[in-house]
């Protein structure tokens, strides 16, 4: 359970900060990033990830409940 | 948003710059790997361990220019080099142990024949106690395979 709730807490922290489709970097840019965050794990999350980084709430709110809920 | 994937095997990374919240304003990139699945969402946590992840520089072989969705090359195969994290380029070793893990596998399932002992990468078994309690992995050295 706990690392469901890790789950659910990176959700929150990720999409607090969305909206994030304000520029599209280079790998350049990317690498350079001074804010770098490193998540491993199942593969099922990736698209959650990048639906919270662009502000998606609805497939937020998708991974809360397949992934903290255990909904299939 | 840009995003860079690796396909198969499967490295990404997700670069922005932050609209809103504490990040506001900079260049913020989260890299995510998914090669290894669940129990990379498990075991290099708990156990403090640096794990590869994709390689955005030029030497890694990722394109430099692009933008949006930008595909990079990883080098190798997960069943000749997932086991012990040997990727022959495109990724790197960052500087700190893996942050944050994802799982659709309570972390405790990973012990006893569950657990992934060809997997060097992830050292030390875990029992279903420290599973629960986080503790930290004693050993730290890709030598100490795990033991039955």
């Amino acid at each position: 359970m706990r690392n469901l709730i890790v789950a659910s807490a990176v959700a929150a922290a990720l999409s607090s900060g969305a909206a994030m489709a304000v520029t599209a970097p280079t790998a350049v840019t990317a690498q350079a990033a001074p804010i770098k965050i490193y998540i491993s794990g199942s593969s099922a999350a990736k698209a959650a990830i990048k639906a919270s980084l662009s502000g998606a709430d609805w497939l937020q709110r998708q991974w809360y409940e397949h992934v903290c809920l255990g909904h299939a | 948003m840009s995003t860079f994937a690796s396909g198969t095997p499967d490295f990404n990374a997700y670069s922005c710059t932050a609209a809103a919240g504490p990040f506001n304003g900079q260049s913020t990139t989260i890299y995510y790997r998914a090669e290894g699945g669940s129990v990379v969402g498990v075991l290099p946590v708990i156990n403090n361990v640096a794990i590869k992840q994709l390689d955005l520089s030029a030497a890694g072989g990722c394109p430099q220019a692009a933008t949006g969705a930008v595909t990079c090359v990883v080098g190798g195969t997960s069943a000749a080099n997932g086991s012990n994290d040997s990727w022959t380029s495109g990724v790197f070793t960052p500087t700190v142990a893996a942050q944050v893990g994802i799982s659709d596998l309570e972390p405790k399932v990973f012990i006893g024949d569950n657990f992934p002992q060809q997997l060097h990468l992830h050292r030390c078994k875990r029992t279903a106690t420290d599973l629960n309690r986080r503790h930290y992995c004693r050993k730290t050295s890709f030598s100490s395979k795990p033991s039955v």
